[in-house]
């Protein structure tokens, strides 16, 4: 099914809203992840373009890396979704990692549940972009915690667990988010 | 074209779409967050925001505190008085009347209550897995028309994490010169596309010293095991199973003595306590917002202590119903009954009456949520209907407004009354203190404890690192539990003056809490509270109650704290707290009972270092070594004081 936030946008008339509803017809020929899967992995590529990471981790690499670890409802649309796309003129990768010796290259460190707990303390130490969609991910030591409030999608940010790995956002990030400073 | 075909053909540009790239990839950030969604999860209460004083010690905040038991915990939050008075006891309330069995303070363990019908009060001699905890909802004031009747003056809740959080293997070593020994092991594991389970056992071993100094310390050492195990069956429902069963035995010393402050001997009581629970839980979501829980627990404890045996069973259910009437607009429904069912054997003089009680406790209660001026305004009524065994049908009424002032601004007020359940104690027990002559007997017709409570709190984001949380209170008490010169008996050769607990007391009591959390800089955090608490009580004309002393005294006028939390290198962590506090206005206005209460200052200071999946920590908790305290009914408990060093060390793997 077409998301609702485009037909809204290409599609003033109210007449066409009806026949946009026969598009749940569609449904069955191809089992489509949930719409707001698929809205939070559109925010993290678009988020991916407002971030500094330091020279050193991103300069010689050919590709931005996005890695995905443990099970999560949404890392079936990350990866559809960044197929194709580029940031900041690097193409993106989507890499399924399972140890932080795989996750050394990693840009962007998508974290979800049942993740081995010793892997993922393993995986605080990487100059990685931490992002996750579990509750209190951000006042816990993560860097961006993707939310769903009022039946939007947004994001909490953590500016000082993101400065401890040299990892900067722009004012434009920090402006759309909400700010959490963790714990540390 | 025909219809048909019309819908063909745009099914089939749909389709084309998902193969080419998504086209929400051409949207912008801002575009992507203006985008309504479907979601399918359960609207997630931030408990941050609620129209109620709230505070969350997180898992981090636990192991940055070095703590090794969940009172030690406690001391994290602010506005809880916690006092330890041996090795196995604590006294633990939030605004007043704190005391080994803090009547007033309600504590919920992953759903299931530990608050004991029997004492009317928690054992703070359970362990949970530590490490386990994802967070400890503390909740200050009235809460009891969600969390049912003892839910008076605070609940405190602790949530273990999800099995799917505690994957792989944690092992966990302390030692001290207190906590001799504490091990723990967990093992988790997922199974099945949705499936992870948990299984964990500790081992505790700790001497702490007397409340008596002359009898040397206290021991209490304990052996537990559990498991957590979680499955979702199908996509919108959740299963939730878990077990524990320990195993506690120690030895401390009692007054032998009533009232606290006539002279007294001292006893020696050696304690036994096992006890086993099972929890299952059934979470179905039907659609956005609105979901079904079913709820069944059974509890069981036996405690034996110098020859007074007391074993309580309690079997639980509940069902909870979520529905949103709009997307503004939320009821919650709950219905669920308790049955106990209790064994005790007494002594010639402490002995329950009868010695064996089955009682229950029915519940249904509604709570309606409303959001206005675009979710600015939060308003919140509800009410708990409860009928129990002792005192009938109750009501405990609640309406709460939260309102949103700026986007880092806001402010809450409510208005609760609640009530405190008499307990099979108050309503059938009967002790006698030979060697001073005084007895306490109970009779059935013992009423609730009752509070009309008024609060309001502020919450700010005075900068970017920078937050408040205020909140003031004023509660009025009626119908507090009192001892009334009964009868004076001589027909056992020496006199013996009878006491019977009654509900002659009423109390006002008003204060407040702010907090202050600073992040200094990306590496310090530093944060504070100041907690103010003034209780006045009055006795009906012609009750002759002492207990009153004992609790006016049983909790500092004036309470402060500071944490510092700070990140000295990569792998490098230094946590200090600090704890003061104040003298009881009543001890220096009264100078009775004649004991010292001194002002008291603690300092917890622990150093950790972490490299990858291996932690060594090392730390010493009360540096100063005072030995002060508090008073805590019914005797006198100044908390013991010892500066207790501990090494730890932690390997995930």
């Amino acid at each position: 099914m077409i998301p609702s936030g485009t037909t809204r946008l290409s599609l003033p008339s109210r007449r066409w809203a009806g026949l946009l509803f026969s598009f749940a017809w569609c449904l069955p020929v191809q089992a489509l992840p949930h719409d707001e899967d698929r809205v939070k992995a559109a925010v993290i590529l678009q988020l991916a373009r407002f971030v500094e990471w330091p020279p050193v981790a991103i300069a010689a690499a050919p590709t931005l890396n996005i890695c995905l670890a443990g099970k999560s409802t949404w890392f079936e649309a990350l990866a559809q979704a960044s197929r194709g796309q580029t940031v900041n003129g690097k193409p993106v990768q989507v890499l399924p990692v399972k140890t932080h010796v795989d996750a050394e290259a990693c840009h962007v460190l998508v974290l979800g549940s049942s993740l081995k707990e010793s892997v993922r303390l393993q995986f605080e130490d990487l100059p990685a972009l931490t992002v996750s969609d579990e509750p209190r991910f951000a006042s816990q030591g993560g860097m961006v915690q993707i939310i769903v409030e009022g039946g939007r999608v947004g994001f909490e940010l953590s500016p000082s667990a993101a400065r401890r790995k040299g990892i900067r956002f722009s004012s434009k990030l920090i402006r759309l988010a909400k700010i959490v400073e963790d714990s540390d | 074209m025909k219809w048909p075909n019309l819908i063909i053909v745009l099914c089939a540009a749909a389709l084309s779409a998902e193969q080419s790239p998504d086209p929400l990839a051409t949207l912008s950030l801002e575009q992507l967050l203006a985008l309504d969604v479907t979601s399918v999860g359960k609207k997630p209460e931030r408990l941050e925001h609620a129209a109620a004083a709230v505070f969350v010690i997180t898992q981090e905040d636990i192991r940055r505190s070095g703590a090794t038991s969940i009172p030690e915990a406690l001391r994290l939050a602010p506005g809880l008085q916690v006092a330890r008075v041996n090795g196995r006891s604590w006294a633990i309330t939030a605004r007043g009347f704190n005391g080994v069995f803090s009547t007033k303070l309600l504590v919920l363990i992953d759903g299931r209550s530990v608050f004991s019908p029997l004492y009317a009060g928690v054992w703070w001699d359970q362990d949970v897995m530590l490490d386990d905890i994802d967070r400890i909802e503390v909740i200050r004031g009235p809460a009891a028309a969600i969390w049912g009747a003892n839910a008076i003056n605070g609940v405190i809740n602790i949530i273990t994490r999800k099995a799917t959080d505690t994957v792989g293997n944690l092992l966990t070593v302390t030692a001290g010169n207190e906590e001799r020994n504490i091990t723990r092991f967990r093992h988790g594991a997922t199974f099945g596309q949705t499936g992870a389970y948990r299984v964990y056992g500790q081992y505790s071993h700790r001497f702490l010293p007397s409340p008596v100094p002359q009898f040397g310390d206290t021991y209490w050492g304990t052996l537990q095991g559990g498991f957590r195990l979680r499955f979702e069956p199908r996509e919108n429902q959740k299963l939730l199973f878990m077990g524990d069963i320990s195993q506690g035995t120690g030895f401390e010393f009692e007054h032998d003595s009533y009232p606290f402050f006539l002279p007294s001997s001292v006893q020696r009581l050696s304690n036994h306590r096992n006890s086993g629970s099972v929890l299952g839980r059934w979470e179905i979501r039907h659609k956005p917002g609105s979901s079904t829980s079913l709820q069944g627990y059974f509890d069981e404890v036996n405690r034996e202590s110098n020859g007074v045996d007391l074993d309580v069973d309690i079997l639980d259910a509940e069902l909870q119903h979520r529905l949103p009437i709009s997307p503004r607009h939320e009821l919650t429904f709950s219905t669920g009954y308790r049955a106990i069912f209790d064994r005790t054997v007494g002594t010639e003089t402490a002995r329950f009456l009868p010695p064996e009680r089955n009682y229950g406790i029915a519940q249904f209660s509604v709570v309606d949520g409303i959001s206005l001026a675009k979710d600015r305004l939060n308003l919140t009524a509800g009410a708990r209907f409860e009928h129990n065994t002792f005192s009938g049908w109750t009501v405990q009424p609640t309406i709460r407004a939260q309102w949103t002032i700026h986007r880092s601004h806001s402010a809450w007020a409510a208005l609760s009354r609640a009530l405190r359940a008499p307990s099979r104690l108050e309503t059938g027990f009967e002790r006698l203190y030979p060697d001073s002559g005084f007895g306490f007997r109970t009779s059935p017709s013992f009423r609730p404890e009752e509070l009309i409570a008024y609060e309001a709190g502020y919450r700010a984001k005075l900068r970017k690192n920078l937050t408040l949380d205020l909140a003031v209170f004023r509660n009025r008490y009626e119908h507090l539990r009192s001892s009334e010169l009964d009868s004076v008996d001589f027909s056992s050769g020496s006199p013996v003056a009878w006491f019977l607990l009654d509900n002659l007391v009423q109390a006002r009591a008003r204060g407040g809490e702010v907090s202050l959390a600073w992040n200094a800089t990306s590496n310090w955090r530093l944060s504070g509270s100041y907690t103010g608490l003034w209780i006045r009580h009055t006795l009906h004309s012609g009750s002759t109650d002492v207990l009153w002393l004992a609790t006016a005294r049983s909790s500092p006028v004036h309470q402060w704290q500071t944490q510092s939390s700070l990140q000295l290198a990569r792998s490098l962590h230094w946590n200090s707290n600090l704890y003061y506090y104040g003298n009881s206005r009543y001890g220096q206005r009264l100078h009775f009972p004649p004991t010292e209460l001194p002002t008291r200052i603690q300092i917890d200071t622990r150093l950790a270092y972490r490299r990858e999946a291996t932690e060594w920590s090392i730390g010493v908790r009360n540096l100063t070594g005072n030995r002060t305290g508090f008073f805590v009914e019914p005797g006198p408990a100044p908390e013991p004081g010892r500066r207790a060093f501990y090494v730890r060390a932690t390997w995930w793997f």
